[in-house]
């Protein structure tokens, strides 16, 4: 069928023009041929229940934070309890959208959490402008929980192991940062630095010791630059 | 026993900027003289897939970088049931980054551009339709070599990163300024369009040697007239139109890797008040000329690869090299070009075989900033030219297809998708 408009011969599957979308004179819809090119698409409305959800989560972050701050701002300024409620809902936030809502690998989650409390607690600790008990005694205890949680996986299961193996990697280099911490000034305790980063090498040698061959391959594979 | 490989470097961009709106899976399709019988092409597909292993892999996270590994599970041939081009799976577990697809007579590949580039998914689709044709009982034989032969996989020269086997460090700086962007309104819900003209393509050549241009270049400058047309009133700071145009390395540098190997030229042009086609035409032609010599393209592929090379960049995280390369894709890439024009080129099968094939098209996916994106193959002396775009709006595409009938005075066939059309 000739578009005279375009001036090119249109397939006869389609009723209009592709390019100018004018009908076709004497092509009526009985007459149509099936696209041999194309199927016939089911077009489903996008999901959009999840991302509402999400926006609302967020909104309601935002107005928290926002109202809280400025009550805080024309009401009492002795003391600024709105900083200590921030990183609080700012975690409620990732509790509920990360580890509850989202479909991510447990191994993920467990990352996450870890990182997301630990900020938390740094947080609240420097604006209470104490000694840095949350860099010196709780973050390296929670890192070493977390690999503890996360080895304790994969104890159960053999594949666990390849599953689990860049999550466990990841955790492993994590411990290491409250040693770096008490490098850098901003924690005063060594030993739990030193249980943390020893934990997390012991813990990889024995990984690469009771693991699996395909667990050893893998972790070369992940650590490859 | 698994395998595994290392992204080329290539294949390293692509997982960082894959999402809706930019899938980087493209497709390739061949249209038999037949229906496809579904099982017949599942047993063809589980003869050749041991050939190419590189493409049954699923994409897994390292600290440094990501890699591919072979997967356990077996390629599957599905319906084809959702618009060309449609993003793959990237999840670790059940991830698929190939989708073999058929519909009628048309058997189609889709791969995401990490695996592989055109050349290597030519390959791919060839072998595939060359088996199912030998598998339905067809009498087709390959007596000139065309077709990769079912050999072992040559591991060693095929699985290359050829990118590192021909890197010279002779960076240069190339700053190209913003081009000019089509606007458009996205599809909703979101989804491919896409257009074929379809041409005689040794007329067409003929008429490209008229004005004394190569086929590629007489397409381009067309294009960026179709463009100029259909944005003139937009386009106030006269921004160039440059278009960006995948360039096979195989055929400058001693190559038989199937994994990607191109680098990425960009024709830009600024179109001054009166300009006539055979003007831009001809700076087309100068700048292609340019931009396709070996000193050049090395060069192109130094500066691309240096950042890959820096000790610093290959020690850092990969979550934040994701982010470094979304950043560096979105304003040095991406605003740099109007468009994308890729030309796979004369695609050469057995006689025996092309009496089975009635038409080949290759679909080249749009991206957020680059709504829409042109790919040209020819098989049998037809010359296929898909459009592929993400908006509403096919003004460039109309004006596109008006000029090279109006030109060449050959006649275009028009087929489409119908994607958003409500038809």
């Amino acid at each position: 069928m000739r578009c005279e408009s375009c001036g090119v011969t249109v397939d006869p599957v389609h009723a209009a023009c592709p390019l100018c979308r004018r009908n076709l004179h004497g092509k009526d819809a009985a007459s149509l041929a099936g696209n041999r090119w194309y199927p016939a698409y089911t077009v489903r409305e996008e999901e959009r229940a999840s991302s509402l959800l999400s926006n609302w989560l967020a909104f309601i972050v935002v107005s928290v934070i926002s109202v809280s701050v400025i009550i805080n701002a024309l009401g009492n300024r002795d003391v600024w309890w709105s900083l200590y409620l921030m990183p609080c809902v700012l975690y409620a936030w990732l509790f509920i959208r990360h580890t509850l809502m989202s479909r991510s690998h447990l191994g993920g989650k467990v990352i996450v959490q870890l990182l997301g409390l630990s900020g938390m607690l740094l947080w609240i600790n420097v604006v209470a402008d104490t000694n840095y008990w949350s860099t010196g005694y709780v973050i390296p205890f929670l890192m070493m929980a977390a690999t503890f949680f996360i080895t304790l996986i994969c104890s159960t299961k053999k594949m666990r192991w390849r599953e689990f193996a860049g999550y466990l990697l990841t955790l492993i280099l994590l411990g290491f940062i409250p040693l770096l911490l008490y490098a850098v000034g901003m924690s005063h305790v060594l030993w739990t630095a030193v249980a943390a980063a020893l934990y997390a090498l012991l813990t990889f040698g024995g990984m690469c010791l009771l693991a699996d061959k395909g667990f050893r391959q893998d972790i070369k594979r992940r650590l490859h630059f | 026993m698994e395998d595994w490989y290392k992204l080329d470097h290539a294949g390293k961009l692509f997982p960082a900027v894959a999402g809706r709106e930019n899938s980087s899976t493209y497709r390739l399709s061949m249209m038999l003289t037949s229906p496809v019988h579904e099982e017949v092409l599942q047993t063809a597909l589980d003869d050749v897939i041991s050939r190419f292993p590189l493409l049954n892999v699923e994409l897994r996270n390292g600290l440094f970088w990501k890699f591919l590994r072979e997967k356990e599970t077996r390629l599957m041939v599905k319906p084809e049931n959702a618009y060309p081009c449609s993003p793959v799976t990237l999840s670790e577990s059940n991830g698929s980054l190939v989708r073999v697809l058929y519909h009628g007579n048309k058997i189609s590949v889709e791969i995401f551009h990490a695996l592989t580039d055109g050349g290597g998914a030519l390959e791919f689709l060839k072998t595939l339709v060359f088996q199912y044709l030998y598998r339905i009982g067809e009498s087709v034989e390959d007596r000139d070599g065309l077709i990769l032969p079912p050999a072992s996989f040559a591991r060693y020269a095929e699985a290359q990163d050829s990118f590192k086997a021909h890197y010279t460090s002779t960076v240069s700086e190339i700053r190209t300024p913003e081009a000019l962007q089509i606007p458009g309104t996205r599809f909703s819900p979101y989804g491919h369009n896409v257009i074929h003209g379809m041409i005689h393509a040794s007329r067409l050549n003929a008429a490209a040697k008229q004005h004394g241009a190569t086929l590629t270049a007489y397409l381009t400058a067309l294009l960026i007239m179709a463009v100029h047309d259909s944005t003139l009133p937009l386009n106030n700071e006269n921004r160039p139109i440059v278009i960006s145009m995948p360039v096979n390395l195989r055929k400058i540098f001693p190559s038989s890797s199937l994994r990607n190997f191109f680098a990425v030229i960009n024709i830009g042009v600024r179109i001054e008040a009166g300009m006539t086609f055979e003007q831009v035409l001809e700076i087309v032609q100068a700048q292609m000329k340019e931009k396709t010599t070996k000193p050049y393209l090395t060069q192109a592929m130094a500066s691309s690869m240096k950042y890959e090379k820096n000790l610093l960049s290959r020690f850092t995280p990969l979550k934040l090299k994701d982010l470094a390369i979304r950043y560096g894709f979105d304003h040095y890439g991406e605003e740099a070009k109007t468009l994308t024009l890729t030309n796979l080129g004369r695609i050469d099968i057995p006689a025996s075989m092309g009496a089975h094939i009635e038409a080949m098209e290759t679909t080249m996916y749009p991206t957020a900033k680059s709504p829409m994106n042109c790919a040209v193959c020819s098989i049998n002396d037809q010359l296929t030219i898909t459009f592929a775009r993400n908006i509403v709006e096919n003004d460039v595409i109309q004006h596109f297809f008006r000029q090279l009938s109006g030109l060449s005075g050959l006649d275009v066939r028009i087929i489409s998708n119908d994607w958003g059309m409500g038809a």
